[in-house]
């Protein structure tokens, strides 16, 4: 992807916005929240928000243009959860959850269940390491064909 | 259906951390490059058809 010059500064700003309110809070703003914690128009964050999600740094909700993923957290309920100090945090896949104690260096419990069956897991990251759990992570797509369809991914 | 990758929950940790670890807040911060992916997959053993990215 061409990196827009004129445009890189905001969308610096922007994605440092969106990844501090995500943090903080496990939600992830709004197009008309970033516009005005950043003082600019919706149009300007959807614009920025667009850029971004080209060069795959969010993912958009396809029919109304907000967050869906800024990876690894979701912007909406998934059956990947992490609980990092009290706040709940939601993760694309398994890979992304773990993400999320990564990203915030904190321990943090993640709610899943097997693919196959169904069944309940629960792994705990504490000091930096998972603790010992019964599991495999299952990766359906190959790596090549990731950003073909990430929503089904 | 094709198998697809399996891998264990700590190699899943290692990835987690090795993707996500930057802070992605700082204005340094950029995605890897397919070439970085390419040689932390090959770092972690991942080496089959199923990792290629090209």
């Amino acid at each position: 992807m061409n990196i827009d010059p004129a445009t890189l500064p905001f969308d610096q700003e922007l994605r440092h916005f969106v990844y501090d309110q995500t943090m903080k809070t496990g939600a992830s703003p709004t197009i008309a929240e970033t516009a005005a914690a950043l003082s600019t128009s919706p149009a300007e964050v959807q614009a920025s928000f667009h850029r971004l999600a080209d060069a795959h740094m969010l993912v958009l909700q396809r029919d109304t243009g907000e967050i869906l993923m800024a990876n690894p957290f979701s912007a909406v309920p998934t059956p990947f959860l992490a609980q990092v100090d009290g706040r709940t945090y939601y993760g694309n896949c398994i890979w992304d959850v773990m993400g999320i104690p990564a990203m915030l260096r904190r321990d943090a419990v993640i709610q899943t269940s097997c693919g196959d069956c169904g069944t309940s897991m629960i792994l705990r990251i504490v000091n930096g390491s998972l603790e010992p759990a019964v599991g495999i992570a299952h990766f359906a797509v190959p790596a090549a064909q990731w950003w073909a369809d990430i929503v089904f991914n | 259906m094709p198998q697809g990758a399996i891998l264990s929950l700590g190699q899943c940790w290692q990835l987690a951390q090795a993707f996500y670890g930057p802070d992605r807040r700082a204005p340094e911060w950029r995605r890897k490059t397919v070439d970085e992916i390419e040689a932390l997959f090959a770092e972690m053993g991942f080496t089959s058809p199923f990792w290629r990215l090209r």
